[in-house]
């Protein structure tokens, strides 16, 4: 018996107050007579409401471009770390080798050259990240393939991927929303972050210099943005709010 | 609750040979625990019910990955919570869980006062809503390990992380409740 043993007993207690859901009585018929069918195409089309919601976005994207007073507004709702993204492609060798994410290095090495302190997920809940990435900007990228919990998003094999960079001030980055796509604000390691999720969008970025640059995700997956002492964070994974926030709690200074 | 091993180490080995019935019931045996993972992920009944049918069918179609010398529950139970994970991917808001109201009592206790159900269901409401105050990490491992009732070592490979780390969160997560409850003035000593 532990010496929270009481305590142990109250909560499990509690299990009986909840109204938990019960199993229908044909839940079993209605396994097996899906598993007896031939392995059919699930009925929801989200290829075709992907390709179309990138579609939109690229049109929505011109049209932002051409409209400062459209753009300011949306700078003004979602105010966030700077971002970087690279243009997609199919990955080649190293997972996320095809995403110009920067030169391939080892985990130690891009934590040495890093000009701020890196920060990688620790304790035995998480994997080394798979790849580690050092652009000449000096940003640093970890990547992280796909899993039983976190697959892989589309053809990338990459279910996570966390960059960082210093920045020596925050900028605005505006975003296209999909159709699909919602952003929330929220608390991230006690700072204001952005929570953007579902899929696809293109961010429209105004760097310091107030130069806009536009640059589209290639994993189709949710991102949380962040700036907490003077580094600029960006996760992107395929798993919800609550995987992303459980990353975050993780990090710690790379060793 | 630790599952029927021997009974599901057999139904696995005749849906494995395409037995669908002995897969049907394996559901049946496993289909409330499963119910309840993607419960306290979704927090909507339809939409666990729905879920969990699509784990199922998930899982008998990764039967060939599964090694029979491992309890077939906490497998399960991933491939539950990684599709209730999916799904609420687009979510950011938590419903709360959903609790009976006070006066419907579940213990059936002839002898309990109006009074006394009340403080048990503000303690009840007050316990709940502490629990589903700690961090993610902390709160994973108390609704898995006492909610649900699952031993360590499945609460452990459901959520992927080591026996010990159950451990040490369950103790801290204990530790903080119980200080919580402490510094309320309408905690039961």
């Amino acid at each position: 018996m532990t010496r929270h043993a009481n305590l142990e007993f109250d909560i499990a207690g509690l299990s009986e107050s909840i109204v938990w859901p019960q199993p229908p009585p044909d839940l079993a018929d209605k396994v097996v007579a899906r598993i007896a069918s031939p392995d059919r195409p699930r009925p929801r089309t989200a290829r075709f409401r992907v390709a179309t919601a990138v579609a939109i976005l690229l049109v929505v994207t011109v049209a932002m471009l051409i409209s400062p007073a459209t753009r300011q507004a949306v700078a003004d709702l979602l105010q966030a770390a700077g971002v970087r993204i690279g243009l997609g492609s199919e990955p080649a060798g190293e997972l996320g080798a095809g995403l110009d994410l920067g030169t391939p290095v080892s985990l130690d090495a891009a934590a040495h050259a890093a000009g701020f302190t890196l920060r990688v997920p620790a304790g035995h809940a998480h994997r080394p990240p798979d790849s580690v990435f050092l652009a000449r900007s000096g940003e640093v990228t970890l990547a992280w393939s796909g899993d039983d919990l976190l697959p892989a998003a589309g053809s990338t094999g990459i279910a996570v991927l966390l960059t960082q960079h210093a920045a020596s001030e925050p900028f605005y980055a505006e975003k296209v929303i999909g159709p699909e796509t919602g952003v929330s604000r929220v608390t991230v390691e006690g700072e204001s972050g952005l929570w953007v999720a579902g899929a696809p969008h293109t961010f429209t970025l105004l760097d310091p210099d107030g130069w806009v640059v536009v640059e589209t995700t290639r994993l189709a997956a949710n991102v949380l943005l962040w700036q907490v002492d003077g580094v600029s964070h960006r996760l992107e994974i395929t798993g919800d709010l609550e995987d992303a926030l459980s990353w975050v709690a993780s990090l710690e200074e790379a060793s | 609750m630790e599952g029927r091993p021997l009974e599901d180490r057999d139904l696995i080995a005749r849906a494995k040979n395409g037995d669908k019935t002995a897969f049907g019931e394996l559901v049946r045996v496993h289909q409330g625990m499963a119910l309840r993972v993607a419960y306290l992920v979704l927090r909507d009944h339809a939409e666990a019910e729905d879920v969990t049918q699509d784990a199922f069918v998930k899982a008998y179609r990764s039967l060939h990955r599964f090694r029979a010398e491992e309890p077939f529950r906490p497998w399960l139970l991933k491939i539950v919570r990684n599709e209730s994970l999916n799904r609420s991917r687009s979510r950011v808001r938590r419903e709360r869980l959903a609790v009976r109201v006070a006066n419907d009592p579940v213990s059936g206790d002839a002898a309990s006062s109006p009074e006394t159900e009340l403080l048990a269901g503000e303690r009840r409401d007050l316990l709940l809503g502490l629990i589903e105050g700690l961090p993610l990490r902390y709160r994973e491992v108390v609704v898995h390990r006492y909610l649900l009732g699952l031993p360590e070592r499945e609460t452990a490979q459901v959520l992927r992380i080591p026996v010990g780390t159950v451990k040490s969160r369950a103790s801290r997560a204990l530790e903080r409740l119980r200080r919580d409850l402490a510094g309320r003035p309408e905690a039961i000593p």
